[in-house]
């Protein structure tokens, strides 16, 4: 009696393991220094972003620091904190991690290395102009669009050469199939250029400016940085577990909902404004459609999770995309649930729509790309987080200033959104409600800006190769860690 | 050219992109074989267990 031989499985996408191994190395060869190139720059724009943003909450407490002159008063400071952050930290890490990736999931090198470079550059000098534009006084007076727009045009070549470099590099790909993060890849590189550049058109006057600004502003975050993040969620989470997503059905269900729903979002911020009611009630309603991409998400990351959540306790790149996947979740709920006509009533023109950004572009997205640089950056470098413990205290201080803040603006918002339309209180009452929550916002904002001065030192022992060589990473808890890897744990 | 019509013309044009994506992706197989497809992230590594087949349900593992 003969034993039938065992099928043979052939997954057309799947090559063999020396050539997949042939690609990796000649797709990470392609990015290193690009990728590199935009981390630096990355890192430094966080610390800069984070520096103008505590010294503008400082303002609260104290409303004459340094307000000697015009430079350092809160209009400026504040408009700074958010270009740096928006498009300096988050834009530019976010590119980086797209930049390492997509190689990798395409099996092909990055076309242009140096193209990428050029991008990089010109991303930075546009930075660089931007803010001191607008440190100057020079802003276009938008949300989101404050950078002048003739500086704007320096960004708009740069990230079309970025995009040519990962739009072509995809073309060359040597799979058949994309994998659900080159989709959202894919469709934020087309879909920015596209807002940014319609946003920027000087044609736009009165309540249509508003329009579009708000258009542009909720879509620079549900079309970039929502794409991109989630791209890495989808990466990382399997790739450190070891385990495939859930559902790649549902990931896909995800990914079109989103593209479907979030560009109608914006006016949402327009409730109570001059605008024909079937714009605001479309928005409200496509904002409310969002349960149907988000949860999606968050049921296909839970259950990739599930059975495995102690892997959280030794994994710093698990450990905030994970936190970072379940703040998206929450957080984009928030979102629907502030876009109905009456909430939006009570909060609008107040705190609590502060802490719910800091919520959606920290807790969500600079959470991912914190996961994404423990990830990456030791296989950059060739060297490994040298400290364990540097990377708690930048986690904790983050996760914790995080809290403090959201948690403190949100109750201040609300009592301020109480006593502003309660027509019988004076309008100070307003005023004065905020003054314990704002302290909250300061003392979160030194947590969080503490714990990026950690996370920047770290890196740059990381990358200059500082501290012992280590062969394993610097787990925070090495005995979960075996005990993660043990069957049935 | 007013405001709104640039609006509706980028509209007009982000739609039809989009068309064009779906219209492409089936037609390339990109929503057939999706057990297949959430294994591409491994695909520069050689310790992770496949399913046995096309459609199984995932490694032994899963929840």
């Amino acid at each position: 009696m003969t034993t039938a031989p065992a099928p043979v499985i052939v997954y057309e996408d799947s090559p063999p393991a020396d050539v997949a191994l042939a690609d990796r190395v000649a797709a990470d060869r392609s990015t290193r220094q690009p990728v590199l190139l935009f981390f630096h720059s990355a890192v430094v724009w966080l610390l800069v972003g984070s520096l103008t943003g505590l010294l503008a909450a400082l303002k609260f407490q104290f409303p004459d620091l340094l307000n000697g002159t015009a430079v350092l008063t809160f209009g400026r400071l504040r408009t700074v904190h958010l270009n740096a952050v928006a498009y300096g930290w988050t834009s530019m890490a976010l590119i980086g991690t797209v930049v390492w990736m997509i190689p990798r999931l395409v099996r092909a090198p990055l076309f242009a290395p140096r193209l990428a470079m050029a991008a990089a550059w010109g991303w930075n000098l546009f930075m660089i102009f931007g803010l001191a534009a607008l440190f100057a006084g020079y802003s276009d007076g938008l949300e989101w669009l404050e950078i002048p727009r003739g500086i704007d045009v320096i960004v708009a070549i740069s990230g079309g050469l970025m995009a040519l470099s990962v739009l072509v590099t995809v073309a060359r790909r040597r799979t058949q199939h994309f994998y659900v993060s080159v989709w959202y890849i894919l469709a934020s590189m087309i879909w920015f250029p596209i807002i940014f550049v319609t946003a920027n058109l000087p044609i736009f006057t009165g309540v249509n400016e508003a329009a579009v600004n708000w258009w542009y502003a909720h879509n620079a975050l549900g079309l970039w940085i929502t794409p991109l993040s989630l791209a890495c969620a989808y990466y990382f989470i399997p790739k450190v577990l070891g385990r495939p997503i859930h559902s790649y059905s549902l990931s896909l269900v995800g990914f079109w909902a989103l593209a479907f729903f979030y560009s109608l979002n914006g006016h949402h911020h327009l409730v109570g404004g001059p605008f024909p009611q079937w714009v605001i009630t479309t928005s409200v309603t496509a904002s409310v459609m969002m349960v149907i991409p988000v949860a999606a998400t968050a049921v296909n990351f839970h259950y990739t999770m599930i059975g495995r959540f102690t892997a959280l306790r030794h994994s710093p790149t698990l450990r905030f995309i994970v936190l970072g996947a379940m703040m998206y979740t929450v957080v984009s709920l928030q979102g629907s649930v502030e876009a109905l006509r009456s909430f939006n009533r009570m909060v609008h023109f107040t705190h609590y729509t502060v802490a719910h950004a800091h919520f959606g572009v920290y807790g969500f997205a600079a959470f991912i790309i914190f996961g994404s640089y423990y990830f990456i950056v030791p296989r950059l470098v060739d060297w490994e987080w040298p400290s364990g413990r540097l990377i708690r205290w930048h986690f904790w201080m983050a996760i914790v200033g995080l809290a403090i803040y959201v948690i403190g603006l949100s109750i201040g918002g609300w009592l301020q959104g109480q006593a502003m339309l309660d027509a019988s209180r004076p309008f100070m009452d307003s005023v004065n409600v905020t003054k314990p929550w704002l302290l909250a916002r300061t003392v979160g904002g030194t947590l969080m800006t503490a714990s990026h001065f950690v996370f920047a030192y770290h890196y740059w022992l990381v990358v200059n190769r500082r501290g012992a060589r280590r062969v394993e990473p610097a787990w925070s808890d090495r005995r979960s860690y075996i005990s993660m890897r043990a069957p049935g744990s | 050219m007013t405001a709104g019509t640039v609006i509706v013309a980028v509209c007009a044009f982000g739609g039809l992109i989009a068309c064009a994506a779906f219209w492409w992706a089936t037609r390339t197989g990109q929503f057939s074989g999706l057990e297949e497809a959430k294994y591409l992230v491994f695909d520069d590594e050689d310790e992770v267990e496949r399913p046995e087949k096309a459609g199984a349900p995932g490694r032994p593992d899963a929840a």
